[in-house]
């Protein structure tokens, strides 16, 4: 019973963190901020961090951001991320020719309105599906000007998440960001693990979630993956957020890839 | 009209799958221990709370304390605001 305490404490505390529970509307037109760019612009991490500093990060756990990116939060997309981390990942992503996306946990929905519109730049995806057990507003908005985007109102927890996964067959890339807490994020991982070719997850580094890194720690440790990590600290601050990407071996089509690279 | 107590008990009726539920639990049930909801469920219920009585949780002021009793959570509910209406997606 410690356990579940301790897991409803947490979620308590997390809450806190956000503005309440419903996501906010986000200002879809700094997409074309991103549709304005080359690709060659976007293949380099400096240009992207710069880029996702003008798109507007979330200002939500604001105490988890440097003072010096302050101004940018609360604004544009309200990508929650950290934008030293999300450029090096974006980066890596536009080498890897992604196929298809699918994200969990969208919250306001930033970070997945950038992550497919930069992943577009450099191949059209065949569909990106932002799932979350909570409605978000902005991705009506995003799937009128992306018809290849859509919104799975899904509890990855239930059959339907099950169903959603049989119906696509196969993705590419799924990024997972929902509920941060460990045995849900390892069932997940194991729900994906036929389906998806690439496994990213967020918060590896985070000290408020040190299940997410455990999770990710076992992924690494399973050989299935080249693993690459994106987890820079800004001075001063966490360890917060981090990124892990995994590419199966066969996906990434070299066998001898290292099995884990740091960013 | 609906009380919240009864709306807290109908929903947490509604997560457990079992109707009879909502005529069983009495206005004391603890919902961490006595009804064993998970941080996912506890989520899920403070969703359909909001949805329900139509209103925004401030959870700044929600001490975990007021999930050790329906009464005393939805003494908290009740003083919440109403939830604004849904701004236009930009």
């Amino acid at each position: 019973m410690g356990s579940k305490t301790s897991s409803l404490n947490a979620q308590a505390s997390r809450w806190r963190m956000l503005r309440g529970l419903h996501p906010e509307p986000i200002d879809l037109a700094r997409v074309a901020l991103i549709r304005e760019r080359t690709p060659a612009y976007l293949a380099q991490p400096g240009n992207l961090e710069r880029l996702v500093l003008e798109l507007g990060l979330n200002d939500e756990g604001l105490e988890e951001f440097p003072a010096e990116l302050h101004p940018h939060c609360g604004q544009g997309l309200r990508i929650w991320q950290y934008p030293s981390q999300f450029a090096g990942y974006l980066a890596k992503l536009a080498t890897l020719g992604v196929r298809s996306y699918m994200e969990l946990g969208v919250r306001h929905g930033g970070s997945f309105v950038a992550t497919v519109e930069v992943l577009e730049r450099f191949r059209r995806l065949d569909f990106a599906i932002a799932v979350d057990i909570i409605r978000c507003p902005a991705m009506a908005g995003f799937a009128r000007i992306n018809p290849r985007v859509e919104f799975a109102h899904v509890n990855t927890q239930a059959a339907e998440f099950g169903a959603l996964l049989a119906r696509l067959g196969s993705i590419d890339l799924v990024f997972v960001d929902s509920h941060h807490e460990e045995a849900q994020c390892r069932r997940e991982i194991d729900a994906l693990a036929g389906v998806a070719n690439m496994i990213a997850l967020h918060d590896i580094s985070n000290i408020g979630c040190p299940g997410i890194g455990t999770v990710w720690n076992e992924m690494k440790a399973s050989g299935r993956f080249a693993c690459f990590e994106y987890a820079g600290q800004y001075a001063g601050m966490g360890p917060y957020m981090g990124i892990g990407l995994a590419v199966k071996n066969e996906r990434l089509g070299v066998n001898a890839a290292p099995a884990v690279e740091g960013a | 009209m609906t009380t919240t107590v009864a709306a807290i008990k109908e929903i947490l009726a509604g997560l457990r799958g079992t109707p009879e539920l909502a005529d069983e639990l009495a206005d004391t049930a603890d919902l961490v221990d006595g009804l064993s909801l998970d941080s996912l469920e506890m989520l899920q219920f403070m969703l359909e709370l909001e949805d329900r009585l139509a209103i925004r949780i401030d959870f700044d002021q929600l001490e975990f304390s007021y999930l050790r009793s329906i009464r005393t959570l939805a003494d908290f509910l009740d003083t919440m605001p109403a939830r604004p209406p849904p701004a236009p997606a930009m």
